[in-house]
């Protein structure tokens, strides 16, 4: 099955702690999902990344996004808001990333535009479990709106 | 306005003006007793003087009837009393004794006229017959004896007013003087009958002495009244310095108290805040702690040989453990620190509800442990839901941790069971375990407080956790023994409060 979507999937992690992100990309590799990963730390490097400034000029456009919410300079709802409020932008679907399952985080970002939200792994399995759902769910089942 | 918000605005007022106030009653109330005084003294003054004008009067009268009764009296013609030129008609005005004696008839007035001239110091008043009709036209009435004599004619018979005569005070009493026989012996030719108003007889009694001594007694009231005055006054204004003085020890007091507890309340908050915040800090590095171990098992599974290695395999063991134990306290110190405060909406939520969720939630160490939950139909709790699922929560955590029953052959039960109270709903968490001893009862619900040593998945915060969240709601919570003689926590939530 997923050797029929080949081509290779971009995904664009904003997180600020490299554990975690290490953690993401190990469960991605354990699902075996075929895909690019790309991580940036906060949410003002992510802005640059997807208008493609800088260093940023030849990136590949992210099929997904995955956010976390507590970061430096600008966190993750505030990048949430600017990435929905821009047209070109806004159709990224945004997966949050939350640590805590405090019920208010969760609320806002959907409120936001978020498109889901994964609670970070408190056990390995789980989350390993949950990254295939996101990859079953949004590489394979809905395909996305194609990059422009 | 209640008793409470009456006695509040009464503290309100400020010492000073309840002083002022209290100063103007005080002020009042005697000036109203030396009115009293005055006016009161003034009556009996008034009081003495017609009586003795009364006693003058009659004096008068009584010693003129006299002589009328006699139609005159005979006395001997000297200088100064000489025959009366208004009696010439009569054919007996003057007499001789039979010793050749000249001797004359004074009438009534003649006899009166001649009394105030000579002894009227001694008479005590000046007396004087008057008429509208006038045989002596020394007895011609003044202007108040004119106007009384005018009320007699419509009338009246006694008339007494204090009046100025010269400038000078005097109680003065008329009364009509009737035609009686006597009378008309002379007044007869002027036409009157018996019975007819004739004239008045006046008398007068200077005012000055009484008056001179109604403004002594008053005088003499003064120097007490304005002492005791003044005393009260003084009382007052040492009464306004101790309230002052008391109100402002009790305001420093307070302000003193408002400042530490605000001080209190200060030093809790930033402890919280600390522990809240170090807490969060401590979420990150201890989840990852527990999924970098998960992971490194799974990347050793490609490697059964080095998995295989006892201290490989220990080592990873003590990892995974103390990352388990690791994870649950920062779980519970979070749950304790947000214990004090609601999470959602406070109402009546059904506690079955809640419940069958965490039933659900611990199906999976119900069937490991081989336990079973037993309720009944339970009441509602005033409680927002979040903490009503904490609470049950860490409530049947501890039994499952710490109520196996000792003997193995017993199942192991937990029952929860709940009645409503007197404006409460009171529940009880019991197993069938092996209990807790009396005097370790209320030490459990000390924070880190643990009966049996190195417990492999409690970390020593659950019951505290519980007694925050019943006692941040007023309730209470406490440890009975079981009717299996197992352990049996207790606990109310009130519906207010």
């Amino acid at each position: 099955m997923l050797a029929e979507n080949s081509q290779p999937f971009d995904i664009l992690l904003v997180e600020d702690e490299p554990a975690d992100a290490h953690l993401v990309r190990s469960a991605l590799k354990e699902n075996k999902v075929l895909c690019n990963m790309n991580v940036v730390q906060d949410g003002v490097e992510a802005l640059a990344y997807l208008r493609r400034e800088g260093q940023y000029h030849d990136v590949p456009f992210p099929d997904l996004i995955l956010l976390d919410l507590n970061m430096p300079r600008m966190n993750g709802r505030e990048f949430l808001a600017v990435v929905k409020a821009d047209e070109e932008l806004k159709t990224i679907p945004v997966v949050v990333l939350t640590t805590s399952d405090v019920e208010r985080d969760v609320v806002a970002s959907y409120k936001l535009g978020a498109a889901g939200y994964i609670t970070k792994p408190v056990d390995m399995d789980q989350f390993i479990d949950a990254i295939r759902q996101l990859d079953n769910y949004w590489f394979v089942l809905a395909r996305l709106p194609k990059k422009i | 306005m209640n008793d409470m918000q009456k006695r509040k605005k009464l503290a309100d007022i400020s010492p000073y003006r309840m002083g002022t106030i209290a100063a103007l009653v005080w002020s009042a109330a005697m000036g109203g007793f030396m009115a009293w005084y005055a006016v009161d003294t003034q009556d009996h003054t008034e009081q003495l003087a017609r009586n003795e004008v009364r006693i003058v009067f009659n004096k008068d009268l009584s010693f003129r009837r006299w002589v009328t009764s006699h139609g005159g009296v005979y006395v001997p013609v000297t200088d100064k009393t000489y025959p009366n030129p208004g009696l010439s008609h009569l054919p007996e005005r003057d007499i001789e004794t039979p010793s050749g004696k000249k001797l004359t008839l004074m009438n009534p007035a003649y006899v009166m006229r001649q009394v105030m001239t000579d002894y009227s110091e001694l008479y005590g008043g000046k007396g004087k017959l008057t008429s509208l009709k006038l045989i002596n036209p020394d007895n011609a009435p003044d202007d108040w004896e004119r106007a009384a004599l005018l009320r007699f004619e419509q009338g009246e018979r006694e008339i007494a007013e204090f009046v100025e005569i010269d400038g000078q005070p005097y109680l003065r009493q008329i009364g009509a003087l009737m035609a009686e026989k006597g009378c008309l012996k002379c007044h007869g030719r002027q036409g009157y009958k018996e019975g007819d108003v004739r004239g008045g007889i006046a008398v007068a009694i200077p005012m000055q002495p009484h008056l001179d001594r109604m403004y002594g007694d008053i005088r003499k009231m003064l120097l007490p009244a304005g002492a005791i005055w003044l005393f009260g006054l003084v009382l007052i204004a040492m009464l306004v310095r101790q309230v002052r003085q008391r109100i402002e020890v009790q305001q420093s007091g307070e302000a003193a108290l408002r400042k530490s507890s605000a001080e209190v309340a200060r030093a809790n908050a930033d402890l919280t805040r600390f522990a809240d915040v170090s807490a969060h800090h401590l979420i990150g590095p201890v989840r990852r702690l527990g999924s970098y171990t998960q992971l490194l098992r799974k990347e050793l599974a490609a490697h059964p040989a080095v998995l295989a290695e006892p201290d490989v395999r220990e080592t990873l063991g003590y990892l995974e453990s103390d990352a388990g134990k690791l994870g649950i306290l920062v779980r519970d110190i979070q749950l304790y620190l947000s214990a004090g405060v609601p999470r959602g909406e406070l109402r009546q939520e059904s506690v079955d509800a809640v419940l069958s969720a965490l039933e659900q939630r611990l199906a999976p160490r119900l069937l490991e442990q081989d336990a079973a939950i037993e309720r009944e139909p339970l009441p509602s709790a005033m409680l927002d839901k979040p903490r009503l699922d904490d609470l049950f929560s860490v409530l049947l955590d501890n039994a499952l941790i710490h109520a196996r029953p000792l003997d193995p052959a017993q199942p192991f039960r937990i029952r929860i069971s709940g009645e409503r109270g007197d404006g409460l709903s009171r529940y009880r968490v019991s197993d069938n375990g092996p209990g807790i001893r009396a005097e370790y009862r209320e030490r459990v619900f000390e924070i880190f407080e643990r009966l049996t040593a190195g417990g492999e998945s409690g970390s020593g915060i659950g019951l505290s956790i519980a007694r925050r969240i019943v006692e941040s709601r007023h309730g209470r919570i406490w440890i009975e023994q079981a009717e299996q003689g197992g352990t049996a926590v207790v606990f109310e939530l009130p519906d207010a409060g």
